[in-house]
């Protein structure tokens, strides 16, 4: 059975804490370290959102981001990029890989996550306020 | 026409941090869909690293815009006289250039030194 999210983090820490709370969310979650794998995985059983760490090894970030958005099965899944690296160009590489999202790793990481996701219809929505007015 | 919002010192890293979410959640607030708010905030972020990194300090302007039935952001981060050479180089370093992130990015001198970035990001 496909879970809601594959996450693909190499670092255990990062992965454990992310599993943890999309769990909580009542996500089902799946983890893999590596970008050739997490490919395989996410086109034989597609999740409905893949988040991506950018520095994996065998394949980053930007290609499996490539390689979901072009496979048939994965055309259409929710690609969220978390990543340390936050300049300009990163970020279009992003994009134009096909990320849906592209998020840093900051102190508002998580909940951009959360709210990506809710946007998404991934997770029900929480009511909102303008808190920039 | 532009509605000022809210200000931002920019003094230190975490301001680069504080800002940027101020921006994405902003963005969010206005309509714009998630590739976009990563846009509007990676410009805005890269810019104030800039200002912070030069040493200069600055300050970071939010507004909202209306022309007619579009609605857009605008962010204006002031700084020293040495963001003109180091965003003309950021700018111009294609294809991954700031500019490309927002659909206006004008350098303007202000008095003595003072330069500004404005950055502006339509609905579309």
């Amino acid at each position: 059975m496909s879970s809601d999210i594959l996450i693909v983090e190499d670092s255990l820490t990062q992965a454990l804490r992310l599993k943890m709370i999309l769990e909580r969310e009542g996500l089902t979650v799946s983890w893999v370290p590596n970008g050739r794998v997490a490919v395989e995985l996410a086109t034989e059983k597609p999740p409905r959102a893949v988040i991506i760490d950018v520095n994996l090894p065998e394949l980053d970030g930007f290609k499996v981001c490539q390689a979901l958005r072009t496979h048939p099965a994965t055309a259409e899944a929710a690609l969220i990029l978390l990543t340390v690296r936050d300049h300009a160009q990163d970020t279009l590489t992003g994009l134009d890989a096909g990320a849906t999202a592209y998020i840093p790793k900051d102190d508002y990481a998580e909940a951009n996550l959360l709210q990506a996701l809710r946007d998404l219809a991934i997770l029900d929505p929480e009511p909102v306020e303008a808190s920039w007015g | 026409m532009a509605v000022s919002r809210k200000r931002f010192e920019l003094a230190n890293t975490y301001d680069i941090v504080q800002t940027r979410q101020y921006a994405r959640q902003m963005a969010r607030e206005l309509g714009f869909g998630l590739s976009d708010q990563a846009r509007i905030a990676t410009a805005i972020s890269e810019v104030i690293q800039q200002i912070i990194g030069h040493g200069s300090g600055g300050e970071a302007f939010f507004a909202t815009l209306s022309d007619g039935p579009r609605q857009g952001l605008e962010c204006i981060c002031t700084g020293g006289a040495a963001l003109a050479q180091l965003l003309d180089a950021a700018s111009s370093r294609l294809p991954g250039g700031i500019s490309r992130l927002v659909d206006e990015f004008v350098l303007e001198h202000g008095d003595g030194e003072e330069m500004a970035v404005v950055m502006r990001k339509w609905l579309a």
